[in-house]
């Protein structure tokens, strides 16, 4: 696959969460967060995860990203409700925790060994065969995770319904 | 590479398109601006206050769920498509078990929220 | 295909005692949604029977001469079985006390018990698993019902703070783990722990591995709360309602050493010389910073949230107890093991007696809401001096016996120094553990109402098992030694 690609995609990620960061209106923030989840997508296709690919964009951009806006404009917070009562101590000390890790991280890459990955074989990645994996090998993982989705659905309407005492 | 052509051309044409008419009618549309032109049109009333409302929580309770079932279909879709080929080798029966489980807890969830009146509408406000 | 029926079959059959807590948490969902409100009784009863069929089968398979053989996804050994009994006994205590807890506040709600079953069942893939992705599902599982059960209580302003600051920080930590499982992924292709060990290098491991190592441990040990990452905790322990508090504190942070203790020496990385330096940095940081700030609280329960940090320092210590000159020595997890059994007792006891705590319909665990307990209700004052005594390591309580399996280990394998700091520990953690209890006798209370009314049932029968094992165990630890020692890797 053609590295320039890679590059591409990721350059676009990494520029479009910084930006969401750096934004002062919300409702911007959450559209840089929107392309930077497509272009994670692009790189998830690189990879030949052409399924996750599909999800990422149906499932974050689409339905997730829903959720953050409506977060957002529930909230619905007006300029005068931002406080800028900014604190350039740990702003700072942030800024040099995070440029260490980043230093680390990046040091750390450069002294792997090349890790020599097997060829994808034919249709890796396609529906068919996450599927195939997903009821044989894998059976407990996809129960266990209904058992997740279930806890969520109780979370929600516990703590998301008004309670009325008729 | 040659396999996402396709679809790279696919989003240029859509990309162009929404583009070239937002492009296009801002070049040959005629402007002729005047004071009740420019005004804000609110079915004929005058707006009032601020277009973000604050609005209800409860819709935001509809939001979640539909993403937890949302979720739960992205896992049903593999399944349909290998179900097919497990008939084929003869287990179509441990296929439905797999699933069945999955979907007796999916029900179950949808029925505890029905019975909590999660999705009663008028009772909640 | 035929192969995995036959796989679906092994696990189904070996993990029977996993099915009953699973078969049991979606009873108590459905008699609930079926009769919304109205059978809360009964769904805590099959709650709590659930939880004892579950112990039965647990020990059941740990008198079975052959256990199941070893699956990819669910491990069914003696480590994982010790661990579902410390568990699932958390969670029988944790809903008796919930269910008095709730019958003084009139709040019913039968959810709670599913939630409790559901976050065990969690914990038990947690640590039961030798893939890290289950692991991971497990971890979420666990995590999710807790967040929902520190925001259960939803007019209290406290609680919803400590459950979105828990949230976050558990959704961070959480994303700092599955950094480090990608990590492994990346170096060696494989999420199975097994897999991993012989992936990894003995000699000259290189940095990624490492990195991976420090990201996994960092993600537990924001779980754990220990002291880098422990600023959390006070807030979220002092708005959660006790029960659920007495919960996190217990059961989090036992699943959690489960887990540690299967990866961590599972894959040997505890031989790694950095990652020892670096647990020994967080067990010296978490024994100073654990009881010194325990010492300025004013409310029982953030006190308890300091102590639990120190405690889970203990814990860890007892991890690091186990090397002799720089390589772990085998079957040494056993005092790890004995010293969680004891922590949990202990805590739940205290944490039994500060649910019944209830002044104006809100919990009252400030100190001075204990004074002149120790006149009003003596018993109940002296059980909770007991549970403090216990803490701090008094000889016959289960806190000594714990913590002298630990620094006994700690000086045989010569780390004299964190034994010496341990033992100067204890002797300040008797400075605030005493403090409630020198406030129930000897002030008397201003307020004058009484803060306990009358003692629900349930309440009592849980304090009453947690006195008791409390003396029992540190008058015969022996017993249970030998019984965690076989379980210890």
């Amino acid at each position: 696959m053609n590295p320039y690609f890679f590059y591409a995609f990721a350059t676009i990620t990494v520029l479009m969460v910084v930006l969401m960061i750096l934004q002062k209106n919300p409702i911007t923030g959450a559209m840089c967060l929107i392309v930077s989840f497509f272009s994670l997508a692009g790189l998830y296709v690189l990879l030949e995860a052409h399924f996750i690919a599909v999800l990422q964009i149906l499932v974050y951009a689409g339905a997730i990203m829903v959720l953050f806006i409506f977060v957002i404009m529930f909230l619905n917070l007006k300029k005068e409700d931002l406080k800028t009562g900014r604190r350039p101590f740990y702003q700072f000390a942030a800024l040099i925790a995070s440029g260490a890790l980043v230093t680390f991280l990046v040091v750390q890459y450069t002294k792997i060994p090349p890790v020599s990955f097997p060829e994808s074989v034919a249709g890796f990645g396609t529906v068919e065969a996450i599927g195939s994996l997903m009821f044989s090998k894998y059976v407990i993982a996809f129960e266990v995770i209904g058992l997740l989705l279930l806890v969520g659905i109780i979370g929600a309407v516990l703590l998301g319904k008004k309670e009325n005492h008729d | 590479m040659d396999t996402y052509l396709p679809i790279l051309i696919m989003f240029v044409i859509a990309g162009g398109f929404a583009g070239a008419f937002l492009l296009l009618s801002y070049l040959l549309g005629p402007k002729k601006p005047t004071d009740s032109k420019l005004s804000v049109y609110e079915c004929g009333l005058n707006p009032v206050g601020s277009a973000r409302e604050r609005f209800s929580v409860k819709y935001y309770l509809v939001a979640i769920l539909f993403i937890v079932f949302d979720i739960e279909v992205v896992f049903m879709y593999p399944w349909a498509v290998n179900y097919k080929n497990a008939i084929k080798d003869g287990h179509g029966a441990y296929m439905i078990a797999v699933m069945g489980v999955f979907f007796v807890m999916l029900v179950l969830g949808l029925f505890y929220e029905w019975r909590k009146g999660a999705m009663n509408w008028s009772n909640q406000a | 295909m035929e192969t995995n029926i036959q796989n679906l079959l092994n696990i189904l059959v070996g993990g029977i005692t996993i099915w009953i807590l699973c078969a049991g948490a979606l009873l108590c969902l459905l008699i609930d949604a079926l009769w919304p409100r109205k059978m809360s009784v009964p769904v805590y009863t099959i709650g709590i029977l659930t939880l004892i069929v579950t112990l039965c089968s647990a020990w059941y398979q740990w008198l079975q001469p052959d256990l199941p053989a070893a699956q990819d996804l669910l491990v069914i050994d003696l480590h994982t079985l010790f661990f579902i009994t410390l568990v699932v006994l958390v969670g029988i205590l944790t809903i008796l006390n919930a269910l008095g807890y709730m019958q003084l506040h009139n709040d019913l709600t039968a959810e709670f018990c599913s939630l409790i079953i559901f976050s065990i069942i969690g914990m038990v893939f947690f640590f039961s698993s030798d893939h890290l992705l289950i692991n991971f599902i497990g971890l979420e599982t666990m995590s999710l019902s807790i967040y929902v059960l520190v925001g259960s209580h939803k007019k209290n302003f406290k609680s919803n703070e400590a459950a979105i600051k828990y949230f976050i920080i558990g959704g961070v930590a959480s994303a700092i783990f599955l950094y480090g499982v990608a990590m492994f992924y990346g170096a060696y292709g494989t999420l199975k722990i097994s897999e991993l060990a012989m992936a990894l290098p003995t000699q000259g491991l290189d940095y990624l591995p490492k990195t991976a190592v420090a990201f996994i441990l960092t993600g537990i040990f924001f779980k754990l709360a220990v002291v880098p990452f422990h600023f959390w905790a006070p807030d979220v322990y002092e708005g959660a309602p006790s029960p659920v508090t007495g919960f996190m504190a217990t059961g989090v942070k036992i699943a959690s050493f489960g887990f540690a203790i299967r990866i961590f020496i599972g894959i040997n990385v505890l031989d790694m010389p950095q990652i020892q330096n670096l647990l020994v940095v967080v067990v010296v940081a978490t024994f100073i910073v654990g009881n010194l700030l325990a010492i300025v609280q004013d409310d029982v329960k953030r006190m308890l949230a300091y102590s639990s940090v120190s405690h889970a320092g203990f814990v860890l210590f007892g991890m690091l107890a186990g090397f002799r000159e720089g390589r772990y020595e085998p079957f040494s997890s056993h005092t790890v093991m004995f010293y969680l059994l004891g922590y949990l007792l202990m805590t739940l006891g205290a944490f039994a007696i500060l649910s019944l705590m209830i002044r104006k319909r809100s919990e009252a665990t400030h100190y001075t809401d204990l004074e002149g307990l120790g006149h009003s209700k003596p018993l109940l004052a002296g059980l909770f001096t007991l549970f403090m005594f216990s803490m701090v390591g008094m000889p016959g309580t289960v806190g000594f016996a714990a913590k002298y399996s630990v620094i006994s280990l700690a000086v045989q394998n010569g780390h004299i120094g964190l034994a010496i700091l341990a033992v100067v520990m204890s002797i300040v953690s008797a400075f605030y553990y005493l403090r409630p209890s020198v406030t129930m006798f000897f002030k008397k209370g201003a307020g004058g109402c009484p803060v306990i009314q009358e003692i629900p049932f349930t309440s009592s029968a849980s304090i009453t098992f947690c006195a008791f094992t409390v003396i029992y165990l540190g008058l015969n630890p022996d017993a249970f030694i030998k019984l965690a020692k076989i379980a210890a890797f």
